[in-house]
């Protein structure tokens, strides 16, 4: 079918355009999925768990950001920071209740407890608000803005802002604050973090409701590109581990910027190769990468026997 | 001297059964006696899909009305609805009872194509009308069966009614075409490409999504960059709506038409109206707030009977089979009342707009046409988004 339809504009200008359109269309969806991909690589590299409940903290947080705005009339940053509070909790909450009597079993364990906690939380939000997709109540003036030809949106913008921000704030906490470092250290080695007095329980406790944070900006970000539905992150979820994958499981830059370059490679397969595609190109990538470099781009992946 | 005895006693009895009242029904065809007319449908009343049963009610609530009103020359019509809970295996045994112990006269607006997929075969060869049956996949429509009178288009005519509509309405001379990556859309695709030469329109994108996609944005940004002046959406709603999103984001113009399962109240509420502002919907029924009278007596007979029903585009399926049914019934009169000759008379209902359906205009099947020359609704209907509705819109070629 591809084979058959015409290109037009094929001259140089019209495909610089779409080339910088793609780019920036995809640099947009991969700092969304940079959220999630930094929150698996914070949890794993804390607990060695891959938290597949994920997906679903964020989308917690959509239905609860979509409650407070549309039927409490809450400002949308109002309601957005009561969300971080609650998506906060409620990574505590799984930490609390459903993690730390495990912690200490094996990762397959851990890893089918998170898809335990995935399976109640779809199963609570479409009990509560229902199975259909509903809208998000805000979207974004959708008047676009021209950079030589390329059409940027507000809301292109203000996702990649707030992706910015939160990498920031991500990068002042590891860097500078003692929770931050103490959480780095128990990554390096919880033995030793133990020994040198480090309350590693209350680390990962931070590390599920860092996860929590993370869940919460993802979750009304993504509100108005997939709207609300128990299942608007699945696809998010798995994109976003692929990219954790791709930095190497351990490495919180190497997350960004795996999530940059799946979300940029999935829309130049879709632009160039066909729609087709577009879906297997993540995955394409990571069989690509892990074939010849299987400790991920930026890997300091320790071999640790489990 | 035997022979002639057998013979003659043989039309003695014959010449009896013809004079006798037995006789005179026996001219019936199956499920129909002085009183009654049985006809039969199966419905998936409960399970996955059973909001799909509005069908069903729409046609029982029809025919409840008819009944009230006498029924038609007399005979009350009894509608047997049978829950095969969208499982095709369900439906074989259902539709075998159907036509072996219950003689329905014919099978009357039933539900979905995989469990009409199922049966089809088995109805025609036993010669029971199918009619009305609520469906768009190609077997169910592409079969060489006076029986069938299937309900409306398969999607490569509505592919070819599209590419009609943005010739007229859209003057346009390069289309982009957005599909879902599955049968529907490649149908809708195979009947698009059927006509653009006659129509002098070059497809300049044609771009697959696959529904559980994030974001259709590489496939709008590629659409948008081929040079299209005007669309066609191949799109359930709520991918419909992501690609509404994405046009507006990057201000692309270009009008668009969606293919009419993609005509929902959740395209704008999901996509907020803005979006969806001036976009044009095939549809193959009439809005229930159509002031047209058969609309608004529908509406009335289904809060009649089903009270608790909210009005739904499926409801109208199942008038439209049920209505056009009673129609023939009536043409009928006072009989044989016979499969074939319920054939012949739908056959030769023209022009007739006494449905929901705008026009029914049925054609006569030569030996080696399709059941696609039945279809009870022929026609699109369109409306447009406008201020916060869909608002009924003529194209040129209708008066």
């Amino acid at each position: 079918m591809h084979r058959k339809t015409k290109k037009v504009g094929t001259a140089s200008p019209g495909r610089r355009v779409l080339l910088g359109q793609q780019i920036i269309s995809g640099l947009a969806s991969g700092s969304l999925y940079a959220l999630t991909a930094v929150a698996v690589v914070v949890v794993f590299r804390n607990t060695r768990t891959i938290n597949l409940a994920q997906g679903d903290f964020a989308m917690v947080g959509a239905f609860l950001a979509m409650v407070l705005i549309k039927d409490m009339h809450l400002n949308y940053y109002l309601a957005l920071a009561a969300v971080v509070v609650a998506c906060i909790l409620l990574g505590i909450l799984t930490e609390r209740i459903v993690m730390r009597p495990i912690a200490d079993s094996d990762w397959l364990t851990l890893f089918t407890a998170t898809l335990g906690v995935y399976y109640i939380l779809h199963g609570v939000a479409g009990w509560v608000w229902g199975r259909d997709t509903k809208a998000f109540p805000v979207t974004f003036d959708p008047t676009p803005i021209n950079f030589a030809g390329t059409i940027v949106s507000q809301g292109h913008l203000i996702n990649m802002g707030w992706a910015i921000a939160i990498g920031l704030v991500l990068y002042v906490f590891f860097k500078y604050t003692k929770q931050g470092i103490a959480m780095r250290a128990v990554t390096d080695d919880p033995d030793t973090a133990q020994l040198m007095g480090i309350p590693v329980r209350f680390i990962v406790l931070l590390t599920w409701g860092m996860a929590g944070f993370l869940a919460a900006f993802a979750g009304v970000l993504l509100s108005p590109i997939v709207y609300v539905s128990p299942e608007m992150m699945d696809q998010v979820l798995i994109k976003g581990y692929v990219a954790a994958v791709f930095g190497g499981l351990y490495s919180i830059q190497g997350a960004i910027i795996g999530a940059l370059m799946i979300g940029v490679a999935e829309n130049l397969a879709g632009g160039y190769l066909g729609a087709h595609y577009k879906t297997a190109t993540a995955f394409a990538m990571i069989v690509l990468l892990l074939t010849f470099r299987p400790q991920g781009l930026f890997g300091i992946q320790k071999r640790r026997e489990i | 001297m035997r022979r002639v005895f057998i013979r003659t006693a043989g039309v003695l009895a014959l010449g009896a059964l013809a004079l006798s009242p037995v006789a005179a029904l026996a001219q019936d065809g199956p499920g129909v006696t002085k009183n009654e007319v049985l006809i039969c449908s199966y419905q998936p009343m409960t399970g996955q899909v059973s909001s799909y049963y509005r069908m069903g009610k729409g046609a029982d609530a029809w025919f409840k009305h008819v009944n009230e009103q006498g029924g038609v020359n007399g005979r009350k019509i009894n509608f047997n609805m049978v829950d095969d809970k969208y499982e095709p295996p369900r439906t074989t045994s259902i539709v075998k009872r159907f036509v072996e112990r219950d003689n329905c006269f014919a099978i009357v607006a039933p539900l979905g194509s995989a469990p009409t997929a199922a049966v089809i075969d088995y109805v025609v060869e036993n010669k029971v009308p199918l009619i009305g049956a609520g469906t768009g996949a190609d077997k169910n429509l592409y079969i060489k069966s006076p029986w069938v009178f299937p309900l409306y288009p398969a999607y490569d005519i509505e592919g070819i009614e599209l590419v009609k509509f943005v010739k007229e309405v859209f003057k346009a001379k390069k289309i982009a075409v957005l599909y879902q990556n599955d049968p529907s859309g490649k149908s809708h695709i195979k009947g698009i490409e059927s006509v653009l030469k006659q129509h002098g329109i070059e497809m300049t994108a044609a771009e697959g999504y696959e529904p559980k996609e994030v974001d259709v944005s590489a496939q709008v940004i590629k659409m948008k960059n081929s040079g299209a002046d005007s669309v066609i959406c191949s799109c359930a709603p709520e991918p419909a709506a992501k690609f509404y999103t994405e046009r507006a984001k990057l201000g692309w113009k270009a009008p668009v038409v969606n293919v009419f399962f993609g005509k929902s109240p959740k395209v704008p509420e999901l996509a907020g109206k803005d979006a969806v502002e001036g976009v044009y919907f095939a549809t193959i029924f009439r809005e229930w707030t159509d002031p047209a009278p058969q609309i608004q007596e529908a509406k009335n007979i289904l809060k009649k009977y089903y009270p608790e029903e909210e009005p739904d585009a499926v409801h109208l399926w199942g008038f439209a089979g049920a209505q056009f049914f009673t129609e023939a019934l009536k043409r009928m009169g006072q009989g044989p009342i016979t499969r074939e000759k319920l054939v012949e008379t739908m056959e030769g209902i023209k022009n007739w707009k006494g449905s929901v359906v705008p026009s029914i205009n049925i054609e006569k099947m030569g030996p080696d046409d399709m059941a696609t020359k039945h279809l009870i609704v022929s026609e699109m209907s369109y409306v447009v988004y406008k201020g916060g509705n869909f608002a009924p819109f003529n194209p040129p070629w209708v008066k």
